[in-house]
Order: C-alpha cells, then sequence, then structure tokens
C-alpha cells in the first residue's frame, strides 16, 4: 500500500508522469529538456575542471595538490605577470584609441560621420589569426616590413629593428587594437546620449572646447569608459590566439598559453592545467561581474538624453585631416596587416631584399600537403554542421523562452549565457578531460569538436536569433497552429521564412567564428584529425613563413567566399508559399 | 450533450518571476476558475467580460493554444481535452478556426496563400483548394485582391481575408479573439453585420471573444458574462437584460441606477407587486424579483437601466396621475442621433440616469416624474 517504500512502484510512477507531462505540460517538458542538454554541454566541461583540479586521478581522493603545485610555482606567477603587463597595454591602447574615436565620431563635424562610424568595428571581422600574422609579418625584428623599411629611412646600420613584435608591447599592440571596438561600442553610444544642455551650460560659465571636454564630457561618459574597459579586460585575459602565435616565440607566457602548455606539453599536467584554467575561469567571472555591475548601474550620462539636439563641434579644415586619419587608421589595423599577409604569400622566401613573385607557396599548400585538404573539409564540415546545429538550437531556445512561460525558462536562460563568461581556452580544456574520460571514445572525433563548436557558438549565434524572434507577432505562429499545422510545420512555413535575413547573418556569423576557431580546436584536434587552424599552427611551428601567409590567405578567401555564396544563396531562396512576390 | 461541452475547467498561471503583472497571489493567478459553458450547434456565444476576466484565457484553452489544469472539453462528442481520460489534443488536430485581434495575416504570403493555407494543411488537391479560396473569398467581398500581400491590404480588408482563412476549411469550431477591436468605429459595426450575414449564408458555431455588449448582443445568439475567470451568467440578451442573476452582472450590463430600501408589503400584493421604500421615495416592485427575501427589515439592492425608465414633465404627471419618483433635470446629453440622456436628481445627492426614448426634449431645471415600471426594476438581497 505504502508506495514511497516500494521501489516497484517508481518506475511506472515515473513513467505515467512522464507521460502527463509530455500531454499537460508540453512546453514545460521542452524547456526543460532543451535546459538539460545545454546544461550537459556547458556545465559538464566546468565540473570536469573541478573534478580534475580537486581530486587525485589516481587514487580519486581529495586533494588540494594541484592547486598548491600551480599557485606555488614561478612559471605561473610569470605568467600572470605578464599577462597583466599585456592587458595593461591593452587598456591604454583600447581606452586612448577607443575614446578618442568615439568622441570624433560623435561629437564633431566630420564628413560623412555616419559611414565612418562604423571603421572602429572593422577590426572585429579581422580574425586575431590574421592580425596576429600580418603584425608578425610586419613588426619581426629582421625581415618585418615595417622595420626593414625604418632602417632605410632613418639610415639605421644592424640587420635588425628598430621595433619588434616578439614583446610584451608587441603582444600588447596587437591585442590592443583588437580591444578597441569593444571600448568603443560602449562609449560611442553613452556619447550619443550624452545631454549637450551639460556641455552647453559649461560653456557658458566660461569653459574652452578643450576645458569642456576635460571637465565635463569625460566624467560623464567615466561609467561606460570603465565598463568598456573591463569588457576589453576579459577578452584579453581570455585571448589566446595572439599571444600563442608571437608569445611562444618570444618566449613571453600568457596565462593561456601557460594553461595550453601545462595540457599538451610533456609531461602533462591536467591537474596543474585545471587548476590554472580554474583560476583564470573566477578572474574572468569576477571581473564580467564588475562589469555587468559598472554597466547597468545608473550613469548619469543618460539623463534627458532624448530631447536635445546635439550641437556638434566645427573642427574647421581641421575636420578633412581627422577624417583621414580615421580612414588610416582603418588601414593601418586591417588594410596594412592583410596586404602584409598576401606579399608574403607570394614570396619564395621571406628574406630582407630577396622579393620575387612566386605562387609556389599555394602550389605547396594546396596541392602538395596532404594535410591541408583533410583539414580544409574537416573544418569546411564542421563550420557548415555546427553553424547550422547552433541556429536550429537558438531558434528552439529563443523560442521556448519567449514564446511560453513556464517556470523552467529561468533556468533555460541562464543555461544558455554560462558560455559567454567562458574563455575559450578554460572550456576546450574542460572538454578535452571530459572526453579523455568518457565512456565512449569520442576524444579524435569530428563528433567532440562539433559537440564543442555548437557549445560554445550557441550564445553568439542566440543573440540576433532571439532579438529578431521577439519583433516576430505570437499571434502568426498561432493563427498557423489553428490553421492546421504544427509545431515543426509553423516552423518551416511561418518561421523561418519570415526571420529568414536574421537567421541566415547569424549562420554567417558562427559560420565565418567556428572556421578559424583556435582555442577550442587546438585542444581537442588531434594530428591525424586537424581544423585548418591547427593545421596553420603546426605550418607556422616548422617556420614556413610564406606558406603559412598562402594558407590564411586561401582561410581569408574561404570564410568570405562561403559568406558572399550564403548571402547570394539567401537572395535567390524564396520560401515555395511566398513564390511570385 | 451539446455541440461544444466545457465542463470544469480551471487553468492557473504560474508566477513567473519579475513578472509584475502576476502579484495577485504566491501560487498565480486563478485565471479560469471551475467555468462549465456548453455551445450548440449553429449558434455564436460571445464570452463578454472586462480586460483580465480571463475570457482570452478560456477561448485559447479551447483553441489549445493554452492547457488547462482540470476539467474537459469536446467538440461534437470528440473529446479534445480531459485529464481523467489522457487527452490533450494539439491546435492543429482540433479542426477549429481562429480570428486574431492583430489579424496574423502571414507577411510573406498572399492573400490566396493565406486563405488557402488551412485546406493545404488539410491536404485538400490543388485544384480543390482553388475553387474553395475563390469562394470564400467572394463571401468576404475580397475576391478582387486574391494576388495581393498583407502589407498592401487595409485594416478592414485584412480582417476580412483573416475571416476568410478562418472558415474556409470548414472547421467544426470557430473561434474570435476580439476580431474588431483593431478597427475604427464604422467598420466595426459594418463588420458585426457582415460576420452576422457569414453566419447565415455559411451555418457555422462559433465562440466569440469581446468586451464590447454591443458587439456581443449584434453578433451573438447567446452571451457568457464572465468575471475573474468565472461564469457570472449565460443566456440570450433579452434574458441578460430581463433578468439579470445578480447585481455584479446588473453593473457590468450598465444598470446604473441603483436604489437600496427595505420591501413593504403593500395593498397591491394581489397583482404581484409590493413597495420598496428607499430614502428617495416609494417604488412598486414585483414580489417575484425577491428572490426569497423577507418583507420587513430585509435590506435589497435595487437595479434599473436607464434605456428602461420613461421621464413626464411633472405638471402632464400629475395630470394623468403617473405613480413615480419626483425629481429635476440636472444635466443633459445627447448620447446619439435619437437619444438623449438625461440624469435627474431625486434627492439629496441622489441621481437617476435615464436615455429612454423620451417623446420631448426637456430643458434642464424642468421639474419630472420618473415613470417606473415594477418589471424593469431588479431587486438583489444585500
Amino acid at each position: 500500500m505504502n508506495k514511497a517504500n516500494n521501489p516497484a512502484a517508481d518506475g511506472p510512477g515515473l513513467l505515467s508522469a512522464l507521460r502527463s507531462a509530455a500531454l499537460y505540460r508540453r512546453k514545460a517538458l521542452v524547456s526543460l529538456l532543451l535546459a538539460v542538454l545545454l546544461a550537459l554541454m556547458v556545465i559538464t566541461p566546468i565540473g570536469a575542471l573541478v573534478w580534475q583540479s580537486l581530486f587525485d586521478e589516481k587514487s580519486g581522493e581529495f586533494t588540494t595538490h594541484a592547486y598548491s603545485a600551480t599557485y606555488g610555482a614561478r612559471t605561473t606567477w610569470n605568467a600572470v605577470r605578464n599577462t597583466l603587463w599585456i592587458i595593461g597595454i591593452v587598456e591604454v591602447v583600447a581606452v586612448v584609441v577607443g575614446t578618442a574615436l568615439a568622441w570624433l565620431l560623435t561629437a564633431c563635424d566630420l564628413p560623412a560621420r555616419r559611414w565612418l562610424m562604423f571603421i572602429p568595428l572593422f577590426p572585429l571581422l579581422f580574425p586575431p589569426l590574421l592580425s596576429a600574422l600580418g603584425w608578425i609579418f610586419l613588426l619581426t625584428p629582421g625581415v618585418g616590413f615595417v622595420n626593414v623599411g625604418l632602417r632605410a629611412l632613418l639610415g639605421l646600420s644592424g640587420d635588425t629593428g628598430p621595433l619588434s613584435i616578439y614583446s610584451m608591447l608587441g603582444i600588447g599592440w596587437v591585442m590592443g587594437i583588437y580591444s578597441v571596438p569593444y571600448v568603443y561600442a560602449v562609449v560611442a553610444p553613452a556619447l550619443e546620449n550624452l545631454d549637450t544642455r551639460l556641455d552647453e551650460a559649461a560653456k557658458m560659465c566660461g569653459a574652452t572646447t578643450a576645458e569642456c571636454f576635460w571637465t565635463i564630457t569625460v566624467r560623464l561618459i567615466m561609467p561606460a569608459i570603465g565598463g568598456g574597459a573591463l569588457f576589453a579586460f576579459v577578452v584579453s585575459a581570455s585571448e589566446f590566439t595572439i599571444p600563442l602565435l608571437i608569445g611562444t616565440r618570444a618566449h613571453i607566457d600568457v596565462v593561456s598559453t601557460r594553461l595550453y602548455e601545462l595540457v599538451t606539453g610533456f609531461p602533462v599536467e591536467f591537474n596543474q592545467g585545471a587548476a590554472l584554467a580554474m583560476g583564470l575561469l573566477g578572474a574572468v567571472a569576477a571581473v564580467t561581474a564588475l562589469q555587468r555591475w559598472v554597466t547597468t548601474r545608473r550613469s548619469y550620462a543618460t539623463i534627458g538624453g532624448k530631447g536635445s539636439r546635439r550641437e556638434l563641434v566645427k573642427l574647421g579644415p581641421w575636420r578633412w585631416l581627422i577624417a583621414a586619419v580615421i580612414l588610416g587608421y582603418l588601414a593601418v589595423t586591417v588594410i596594412v596587416p592583410l596586404l602584409a599577409i598576401v606579399v608574403v604569400s607570394f614570396l619564395p622566401f621571406w628574406k630582407v631584399g630577396d622579393y620575387a613573385f612566386t605562387l609556389a607557396n599555394y602550389e605547396y599548400v594546396l596541392f602538395k600537403q596532404v594535410g591541408t585538404g583533410a583539414a580544409f573539409v574537416n573544418s569546411a564540415l564542421l563550420a557548415v554542421v555546427g553553424a547550422t546545429l547552433s541556429v536550429v538550437l537558438a531558434l528552439f531556445v529563443a523560442h521556448v523562452t519567449l514564446r511560453t512561460r513556464t517556470r523552467v525558462n529561468a533556468l533555460l536562460e541562464t543555461v544558455t549565457g554560462l558560455p559567454l563568461g567562458v574563455p575559450s581556452i578554460v572550456f576546450g580544456t574542460g572538454m578535452l578531460i571530459v572526453y579523455l574520460h568518457s565512456p565512449i571514445a569520442l576524444y579524435g572525433t569530428l563528433i567532440s569538436l562539433l559537440v564543442a563548436y555548437v557549445a560554445h557558438s550557441l550564445p553568439i549565434t542566440l543573440r540576433p536569433v532571439s532579438a529578431s524572434y521577439v519583433q516576430l507577432d505570437g499571434a502568426l505562429l498561432e493563427s498557423a497552429y489553428m490553421s492546421g499545422a504544427s509545431g515543426s510545420r509553423t516552423m518551416v512555413d511561418v518561421v523561418l521564412p519570415l526571420l529568414r535575413t536574421s537567421i541566415i547573418s547569424a549562420w554567417g556569423l558562427t559560420f565565418v567564428i567556428l572556421l578559424r576557431e583556435m582555442p577550442i580546436s587546438i585542444m581537442l584536434a588531434t594530428p591525424g584529425n586537424n581544423v585548418i587552424s591547427t593545421y596553420l599552427f603546426t605550418l607556422y611551428d616548422s617556420q614556413t613563413f610564406p606558406a603559412v601567409a598562402a594558407l590564411a590567405v586561401v582561410i581569408f578567401l574561404v570564410s568570405a567566399g562561403g559568406l558572399a555564396l550564403i548571402f547570394a544563396a539567401s537572395r535567390l531562396w524564396r520560401p515555395a508559399t511566398g513564390a511570385g512576390r | 450533450m451539446s455541440y461544444l461541452n466545457i465542463e470544469r475547467l480551471d487553468k492557473t498561471f504560474p508566477r513567473v518571476p519579475g513578472d509584475k503583472e502576476s502579484h495577485a497571489a504566491q501560487g498565480g493567478v486563478h485565471v479560469v476558475n471551475d467555468m462549465s459553458i456548453s455551445v450548440e450547434e449553429g449558434e455564436i456565444v460571445a464570452l463578454l467580460g472586462a480586460s483580465g476576466s480571463g475570457k482570452t484565457t478560456l477561448l485559447r484553452c479551447i483553441g489549445g493554444l493554452e492547457t488547462p489544469d482540470a476539467g474537459t472539453i469536446s467538440v461534437a462528442g470528440r473529446p479534445l481535452f480531459s485529464v481523467k481520460a489522457g487527452v490533450n489534443e494539439p491546435p492543429h488536430r482540433r479542426n477549429m478556426g481562429m480570428v486574431f485581434q492583430s489579424y496574423a495575416l502571414w507577411p510573406h504570403m498572399s492573400v490566396v496563400q493565406n486563405v488557402g493555407y488551412p485546406l493545404v494543411r488539410r491536404r485538400m488537391p490543388a485544384a480543390d483548394i482553388d475553387a474553395r479560396v475563390r469562394q470564400y473569398l467572394e463571401l468576404v467581398d475580397c475576391a478582387a485582391l486574391a494576388g495581393r500581400y498583407p502589407h498592401q491590404l487595409s485594416g478592414g480588408q485584412q480582417q476580412r481575408v483573416a475571416l476568410a482563412r478562418a472558415l474556409v476549411a470548414e472547421p467544426s469550431l470557430v473561434l474570435f479573439d476580439e476580431p474588431l477591436s483593431n478597427l475604427d468605429a464604422n467598420l466595426r459595426e459594418q463588420l458585426r453585420f457582415e460576420i452576422r450575414e457569414l453566419k447565415r449564408r455559411i451555418a457555422f458555431t462559433g465562440v466569440y471573444v469581446t468586451h464590447d455588449h454591443a458587439e456581443a448582443i449584434f453578433i451573438a445568439d447567446r452571451i457568457a458574462i464572465i468575471r475573474d475567470g468565472c461564469l457570472m451568467q449565460m443566456g440570450s440578451a433579452d434574458q441578460l437584460y430581463d433578468a439579470p442573476a445578480s447585481s455584479d452582472v446588473a453593473n457590468f450590463l450598465g444598470f446604473t441606477n441603483t436604489l437600496c430600501g427595505h420591501v413593504e408589503r403593500g395593498n397591491d400584493a394581489a397583482n404581484g407587486t409590493a413597495a420598496l421604500v428607499t430614502s428617495a421615495g416609494r417604488l412598486s416592485v414585483l414580489i417575484s424579483r425577491m428572490h426569497g427575501g423577507q418583507f420587513g427589515n430585509e435590506r435589497f439592492v435595487m437595479k434599473c437601466h436607464p434605456s428602461r425608465t420613461q421621464i413626464e414633465e411633472a405638471g402632464i404627471a400629475a395630470a394623468i396621475a403617473t405613480p413615480g419618483l419626483g425629481g429635476r433635470i440636472v444635466d443633459r446629453v445627447r448620447v446619439s442621433a435619437d437619444r438623449t440622456q438625461y440624469v435627474v436628481e431625486i434627492g439629496a445627492g441622489i441621481t437617476w440616469q435615464c436615455t429612454g426614448r423620451q417623446k420631448q426634449e426637456l430643458d434642464i431645471g424642468t421639474a419630472v416624474v420618473l415613470n417606473l415600471a415594477p418589471e424593469h426594476l431588479h431587486l438583489f438581497r444585500e
């Protein structure tokens, strides 16, 4: 009679509970299943790191040995010190350049201002992998183009210098350029919303434009600058590709590359790697929390923002010069490094003065190297399938969180957002540990990479998808249900056609990110199972620079071509039901 | 067994954290409370209630867009929802049509594609679909718009197309979710008429949600008055206005004139009337309307609809000896082409509204007598 004491009753009880949930709590059930699936993908690797760092692998006993070994080692603190130094340089570059660009582009009467405003965002489109390579080709002490030019221009003797990419300053410079958009993207809107009456009041009190800028404008947008700077901190602390390419050659370890050495070097130190990963995760989480607090706190920058019409600062003839400088900024940050890669890719050898033209590098990379084809196929396959899965999951999550109200939704939202706060290299390490202990032999398979890719990219894909899903009137879906369309039918007939544009751009974004993904790939890919980024690193390690450059150009062309193809296809693709418009 | 049977339906919305709307109870908001309603084949029943009364949720439960917590729903003997029997048909298998407040035409489909969609989903052969779509577009007077897209249509045209889409598959039940409230007044009246006309030409059974009394009276055969998730009263417009079941229903239906008092057994007990003694005077009321209340001390609330009162000028009233309450006109408002609303002061601070069709125009300040027939005075026990 007593069901609680009768284990046999549990089976049917659970079954009937499931059955009734499937019948009456469909939405909550779907939401719960999604949350569980995503939690498996995201929380498992973090849990694996916790376990690996706290338990002895052989005896299974609790021990803090990994932490004491890691944080007692000089190499660790050396890496931490380097990381902080580099972040310091990054912050100077990002905050100064980002704020200056934001002010010039929002408050001054520059020609074609509306177009120029997009320029500071361009480096975001230029992946760190290519950015690092480009700057290596420009600033290598001996043969870097800039150094060769400077030596000739200034009449310097010797065959190295004066600048070097293989320094903290070099790493900080490349990462700083990459971080400028993060500061700009926060500060520019804050400036745009700034109530100009406050400025005018200061001018009526006798302040000059410059005094006004320093005593009023800068003070008011301080929270925005702080938020942007903290975001740049998080991005830089998590950055792996740039310090890997430049730092290993310069013998400058940062935390992320130190983590990589611990987990992939000899002897392998998984426990210490996990402990270091936990430290990096904790630091990044703390700074992210601080950043959220700074940016969501009511800042005085937006008070009374909307009503006032902005009076732009008149720069006179200077405005043309400054517009030219901003265009020059685009050239320096994106075009010149890219050109450097292209030029090197056509050189037989990368030597001073020996500049003959050849296609041999492309021939070598594309046809003579056995690994290239396989790596390309793997990457393309993973990027296409990963982006598709990511978009499908994002659609599901957006649908469930926005169109249903169940108590499980809060959980689902939290779980989906989690990977955003986890540095890729930490996530990759966690995934590696999971796969090495997985009862199913997944390590070294494409599936292992795919799962990690999807979990990693979902929050990035979700943002544009759910932003457009919000705009969709729920009645459009319900009228389809009432017309006799099932849930999946409605997705195909109504949701996909209506959200076509944003779904395709979300897909394209994810595709490009996955195609050149480095930190997770380098943790999970094996020599027999390279993807394009890890394959490029292998080539880079063997010092065949022109071949690396050729491969980088090919990667760039494939991503650009892939995107162009998708957008072209999207123009042709009209849903069957919408034909004849 | 009626055509549409809803028995003891219950629905509580969960309390969503951070949602300010649902602060009501800790356990959530009880939107549909033990509701039982039946609709006969071929009739339209209006669910009439204020916003937040639960009428839309009830409609969505019928359509399967919301899942109730308890109760049963069946159409034409086919159970669609029943916790006991373990049935919960998804919306697309309920064979219903629905008209939405926001029209909800799919912007990427033409008018023909929109209207044809329910038929495509029901696997009808393409040639039959063409013929049927044309037939229904003609019914709603939109045949000329066939190739257009929703954004090229006016609001009224969009709602006509939506109407055709809801009806085209000849569903077992048509649900209307405040379909006219986005339209301007003239168009609303016109479409009201057209829906009634459609019902005459192609018989369908419908449930019609609205907060507009006039719309409910015009379109529906019967009206269900809903408040706080409960069914207050259901019946034809005549039944409701002739016999509101409670003072709440009377309030909701616009029985604005209220007087309180006790009932005394008068001399007229023979013709079924007694006297209600109020602070404004004595009124003749029907004994049968006392709902079992006591003569003497028990307090009653009396309600009367403004349209059911006649005004007589005091002098004329005295001449023909009309019984009623005396008063003075304090305000006069023209409410429609042939009706004027008078506000009459019948005691210190007590006013009475009348919108009944009057024989003549009276000025503010005129002394009048209110002619109140006993059958139009509704008593409720306090």
